[in-house]
């Protein structure tokens, strides 16, 4: 199973329960995230892809800021997501206080229509 | 200068040379904490954007000494509140034409948010440097994006009205 992995002001959790894989974001997504984060994601793709599930929730919940670095690491992990030959669903759940999360999924939703749904917000 | 001239919220930051990006979140979040008490909470999420946008670009992308970064709260003549997050700083010098076409392309498009969607599908092939912050200030925050140069240093300026908590402003 993918680790949890923490740095400052920034975190990932998964978890993995009924056969749906969760990964739980929390703090703020800035210049010192993004390196971690981008690794994150290819592994929590291949994870994925191992796991054979059908579906990965991002809970952005506690996600207070993400900047454009760490925006573009989830347009590369989506767009991994999209031309794969074994593709999964990748679902946002956002808390709707956040003003920033509606509009900068609803552009990542853009990307790839088939393959993000947004909940919350 | 006239009463409705002055801002009522003027900051000037400079830096001998570009700033920590680890400086860059703090920056933003006393500037946020700063105006959070006339800010509603979606014109205080577009600032917040706006202002780590900018000054994340300055701290990645200045060759050399000499950048500032500066906002202004004013009334607009329409009795609207108008912040401005502006930058300045001396690009890279392999940067500066790629720089300057986007800032061009970013502000001619028509359709901003169409815009924006292009940027960030290239984006997804491309390593840093692809403008998708400062499209994504354009699409998201609503704030106006214009540039120009000084010489060799590069202003960039984002202003837009925002929305006000309903307290007494001096």
């Amino acid at each position: 199973m993918i680790e949890a992995i923490e740095t400052a002001g920034f975190s990932c959790t998964p978890q993995l329960a009924d056969g749906k894989l969760t990964v739980s974001f929390s703090g703020t997504g800035d210049v010192a995230a993004v390196e971690l984060l981008g690794g994150y994601l290819k592994r929590l793709h291949i994870e994925a892809q191992r796991l054979g599930v059908s579906e990965v929730r991002c809970d952005f919940r506690k996600l207070t800021f993400m900047n454009s670095s760490c925006f573009k690491a989830f347009v590369v992990w989506i767009d991994t997501v999209k031309t794969s030959d074994h593709g999964y669903a990748i679902r946002f759940l956002t808390d709707p206080d956040m003003h920033w999360q509606r509009r900068s999924l609803e552009a990542l939703r853009r990307l790839a229509t088939s393959v993000v749904t947004i909940e919350g917000g | 200068m006239r009463e409705a001239e002055k801002p009522l919220v003027s900051l000037v930051v400079s830096f001998g040379e570009a700033p920590p990006q680890a400086m860059v979140t703090p920056l933003c979040q006393s500037l946020l904490e700063l105006c959070r008490p006339m800010l509603d909470d979606d014109a205080a999420t577009r600032l917040r954007l706006t202002a780590h946008e900018l000054r994340e670009n300055i701290a990645k992308y200045s060759a050399q000494e000499g950048c500032e970064l500066s906002f202004e709260l004013r009334r607009g003549a329409s009795g609207a509140l108008c912040a401005s997050v502006q930058t300045r700083n001396v690009p890279i010098a392999e940067n500066r034409d790629d720089v300057e076409a986007r800032l061009r392309a970013l502000t001619a498009a028509r359709d901003p948010l169409e815009h924006y969607d292009s940027i960030i599908a290239d984006s997804a092939g491309r390593p840093a440097g692809s403008g998708l912050g400062l499209a994504r200030i354009h699409a998201e925050t609503e704030y106006r994006l214009q540039h120009h140069f000084d010489g060799a240093s590069l202003i960039i300026a984002a202003t837009g009205e925002i929305w006000q908590k309903q307290v007494a402003l001096p």
